[in-house]
Formats: structure tokens, C-alpha cells, sequence
């Protein structure tokens, strides 16, 4: 049986915090998914790459405050592409208000979490997103 | 003229030599920054999983782990900051306590002895954050002679931490050197034991440390603070009782009604504000919207009709305000979120 390829960026600066997330993401082990991992210093690094192009599913985590176009900027760019239902898009912040919450939701941001957070159960809510996504697929 | 051309020549080579030995100087930094970063990153791509295996998996410690100079060192801090800035896991926090206690201690207490002051600070920071309690004795012998009022005030953040015993006696001698920004980020951080110590004697907290205390409250506000608030609420001090009634409003939780409702007729226009701030998140009686919505003050109109805005019942009072209210303010902030306002319950 083919395996279902599927998307994981992550976007953000902290390489320390990247490395972890990548070693977290190739623990997720889910049946009939290929998870292809990938990583980008910043939003502008990440929309050059063009890796958004691809038909696959994809998971963005993305952090708010990067020095070259922000989350929220990238997640309007996202939205605005065609089939833009394959992007589920994290937003990471270290803090913004609840205004700025609900604006980022309004641009199409689809969860968020405030760093810090934790990483167990960062990994119990990846694998059954995935696994939610996979299913429509 | 030969001996001012000799001067001129000499000033000439002494000034080469000057921005020679600069090129160099620089030279040499920008050599050593280079080489900085470049141990630093090769020490981060070699340990990376042997770090994620330690803290994230909680396998033992590897020997390679260990740094073998300065550089590696700062790339070891850097490592735990990042987990500890982005990760909230305990046993991640844990581990880190773990080790920093048992391999970081004589570092640190050789540099908390140092006579730069950055560098005592910069170690009392990593103190706390990583939660180093060996460190404990010369966290108290500092505390016996602060050197200035901010490594007091990192001082008391770690009592907060792993001395909160003797917190509060600490706390109490120099409460009122501390600034309400400092109060804030101390009432945020103490734990519950602390918090009731700190509410029992609210009276005897500086201005700055009743103004600060109530605000964190309203932050993460439980019935017992709730019940507190209200008691406040009969202070003879407007401020207090503004930002009493503010963080009852953030918190939510009113347990006596009738014990907020007099507000809406204070002289105090910020004491109406809260009070419809507070009705925007509990519901009250019709009654008392048609009030604030006809108060004098913009700022309150406005408050109460964008919270009525946001859910069905309210629009239907806001209709009603529309229809039957002589207040023609009233009738206009109704309209106003009437056709901008969202529901969203």
C-alpha cells in the first residue's frame, strides 16, 4: 500500500529549538504517512524554497516574530494560493494579545501556541492532526 | 625646516602604527568571534540528539556532553535556554535542575565571587532559571550585602525559587526600594504559599506592592482572590478600587453581585468603565445595561455596547435600546455595534 506524503515545515530562527522539533517529528510514527520534514530560518527563506507549491498536505509551524516576514504575513500569503486548504498552519508566539489572536485566526492561522509549551503534548496533538488530515485524503 | 620634517615624518609613522595595531586588534576580535561561533555551532550540530536524548527522553548523561573549552560551554547555556525558554515540560525542567546542579555549580560560584557586575548578574539570571539550589548558601551570603538594588531584586526572584521559606522576611525589608513594574514580576512568579503570605498582610505592601498585587490577581483570578477583591471594594482609596473592580473584570469571577452594582452610579467615571467591563463578561439584568449604556461618559457607553454586541441576547437589548431609549447617545453607541459587532455566543 502507498504511503501518503505529508508536509511538515517549520519556520523559525532559535536552531536549537528547531533541531528539537525535528527530532520530535521523526518520532511520530504513524501508518501509511511519509512525513517529509523540512526546515527555514524565516517566512521569506520558507516562500522562496517553494515548497508551499507542493499538492502534499502540510503542517506549518511557523513562529510570529521572525525577522523577515512574520507568521501572520506568510499565513496571508499561504491562504491566497489556490487549494490552500492543504496548509494547516501553527502560529508560535511568545506572547500577543488577544486582539492580535483573533487577527491572526482571521488570516487564516488554524492553531497557536504561546512558547513555552510542552513538547509531549505538542507531539500527542501533531500525530492526530496528521492523522485527521490523512483521512480526507 | 629638517627637524620639522623629521617631526612630520615621526608623526606619520607613530599614526601608521596606531591603525596598524587597531587592524590588527579587530583583526584578531573578529578572528576569535569567528572561531566563537563556529565551536559553538559544531559543539550544537555534535550533541544535539545526545541533548534531546537527556533532557526529552531522560537517558543518562553522556560523557561527550561535557564542554572541552569556553566556547562549548556557551554553546551548552545556549542549549539549555532554548529548552528551557520554549519548553514547558517538567521533566525537561527537571533534568536541566539535574544538571546544572551537579556540573555548573563551581562555575557559577566563582563567577558569582567575580568583580564584574554583569557577570554576577548575568550568573544569578542562570541561577534562577535553571534552578540551581546548590547555589543556595551563596545566594544567602549575597543577600546579606547586595551590591545594587537590581542584584538584589535577581536575588529575590531566586528566593522566590529555591529559598521561598525565607522569601517573605527577605521580601518584607525591602519592599518599598521596589518599583510596582518589579512587584509585578515577583507577585507573578511566588508560589501559592507565598501569595497567601503576601494577602494577609496586603495592608503593610508599599503603594506600589497593593497596586502591583491586585493587578496580578486579575490575571489568574480563583474564588479566594475573588472573595478578596471584593473586600477592597470598600476601600477609601479610589485606585484601589478601580483596579480592584479591573481585575475582577479580567478575572471574571463576581461571587456578590450587589456588592459591584452600586458602582454604576459612582462619580468615579473609570469605577463606571470596570463595572461595564465586568457586565460585558457577566450577565446582569436588563436594567442595569440601560444604565450604563445611558451613562454620561463615552468610554463607558462604548464599552458596554460593543460587549452587548457580541453575543445574541445582548443585541436583542441593544435593539430594544435602539427602539424604546429617549438617550439619544444610547440609541447612537447601539446602532454603532449593532452594524460592526460580531457575535460570537
Amino acid at each position: 500500500m502507498n504511503k501518503l506524503n505529508f508536509k511538515f515545515s517549520i519556520v523559525e530562527e532559535d536552531v536549537i529549538f528547531v533541531k528539537t522539533l525535528v527530532r520530535m517529528a521523526k518520532n511520530i510514527n504513524i501508518p501509511n504517512i511519509n512525513l517529509i520534514i523540512d526546515t527555514y530560518s524565516n517566512g521569506q527563506e520558507f516562500l522562496l524554497s517553494e515548497t508551499h507549491k507542493s499538492e502534499y498536505p502540510h503542517i506549518i509551524v511557523i513562529n510570529n516574530q521572525l525577522s523577515m516576514r512574520s507568521g501572520v504575513e506568510v499565513t496571508q500569503i499561504l491562504r491566497q494560493e489556490e487549494n490552500a486548504d492543504r496548509f494547516y498552519i501553527i502560529l508560535l508566539s511568545r506572547g500577543m494579545s488577544d486582539d492580535e489572536i483573533v487577527h491572526a485566526f482571521h488570516n487564516g492561522i488554524d492553531n497557536y501556541r504561546l512558547r513555552p509549551f510542552n513538547l509531549n503534548v505538542f507531539k500527542a496533538f501533531l500525530e492526530r492532526t496528521i492523522e485527521r488530515l490523512g483521512e480526507f485524503k | 625646516m629638517t627637524l620639522i620634517f623629521q617631526l612630520f615624518i615621526l608623526i606619520i609613522i607613530i599614526s601608521s602604527l596606531v591603525i596598524i595595531s587597531f587592524f590588527i586588534y579587530f583583526g584578531i576580535r573578529y578572528y576569535q568571534t569567528r572561531q566563537s561561533k563556529v565551536q559553538i555551532k559544531q559543539y550544537i550540530n555534535r550533541t544535539d540528539d545526545l541533548w534531546f536524548d537527556y533532557l526529552v527522553n531522560q537517558s543518562s548523561f553522556n560523557n561527550e556532553q561535557l564542554w572541552n573549552n569556553s566556547n562549548e560551554f556557551k554553546a551548552i547555556e545556549e542549549i539549555l535556554f532554548s529548552y528551557t525558554n520554549n519548553f514547558s515540560d517538567e521533566c525537561i525542567h527537571n533534568q536541566i535542575s539535574q544538571f546544572a546542579n551537579s556540573l555548573l555549580t563551581e562555575k557559577y560560584r566563582k563567577q558569582l565571587k567575580s568583580r564584574d557586575k554583569n557577570v554576577r548578574i548575568n550568573t544569578l539570571y542562570r541561577v534562577h532559571l535553571f534552578n540551581i539550589s546548590a547555589l543556595s548558601e551563596d545566594i544567602q551570603e549575597m543577600m546579606r550585602k547586595p551590591k545594587s538594588d537590581t542584584e538584589h531584586f535577581q536575588l529575590l526572584l531566586i528566593y522566590a525559587k529555591i529559598l521561598p521559606e525565607n522569601f517573605y522576611d527577605e521580601f518584607e525589608k525591602v519592599q518599598l526600594n521596589l518599583s510596582e513594574f518589579q512587584f509585578k514580576i515577583l507577585f507573578a512568579v511566588i508560589p501559592k504559599e507565598i501569595h497567601m503570605k503576601v494577602l494577609d498582610s496586603f495592608e503593610s505592601l508599599s503603594v506600589e506592592g497593593q497596586y502591583a498585587f491586585i493587578d496580578v490577581l486579575g490575571k489568574s483570578l480563583d474564588y479566594a482572590d475573588a472573595e478578596y477583591l471584593l473586600k477592597l471594594l470598600d476601600s477609601h482609596e479610589i485606585e484601589i478600587r478601580i483596579r480592584s473592580l479591573k481585575a475582577l473584570s479580567e478575572g471574571g469571577i463576581i461571587l456578590d453581585e450587589e456588592k459591584v452594582l452600586p458602582f454604576i452610579d459612582s462619580e468615579v467615571w473609570e469605577e463606571r468603565l470596570m463595572v461595564a467591563k465586568i457586565f460585558s463578561k457577566v450577565e446582569a439584568e436588563e436594567l442595569v445595561y440601560k444604565k450604563l449604556i445611558e451613562d454620561s461618559n463615552w468610554w463607558v457607553r462604548n464599552e458596554v455596547a460593543q460587549g452587548l454586541s457580541l453575543t445574541r441576547n445582548g443585541r436583542v437589548i441593544l435593539e430594544e435600546i435602539m427602539r424604546s431609549s429617549k438617550d439619544q447617545y444610547a440609541v447612537d453607541a447601539s446602532r454603532k455595534y449593532l452594524l460592526k459587532g460580531e457575535v460570537i455566543s
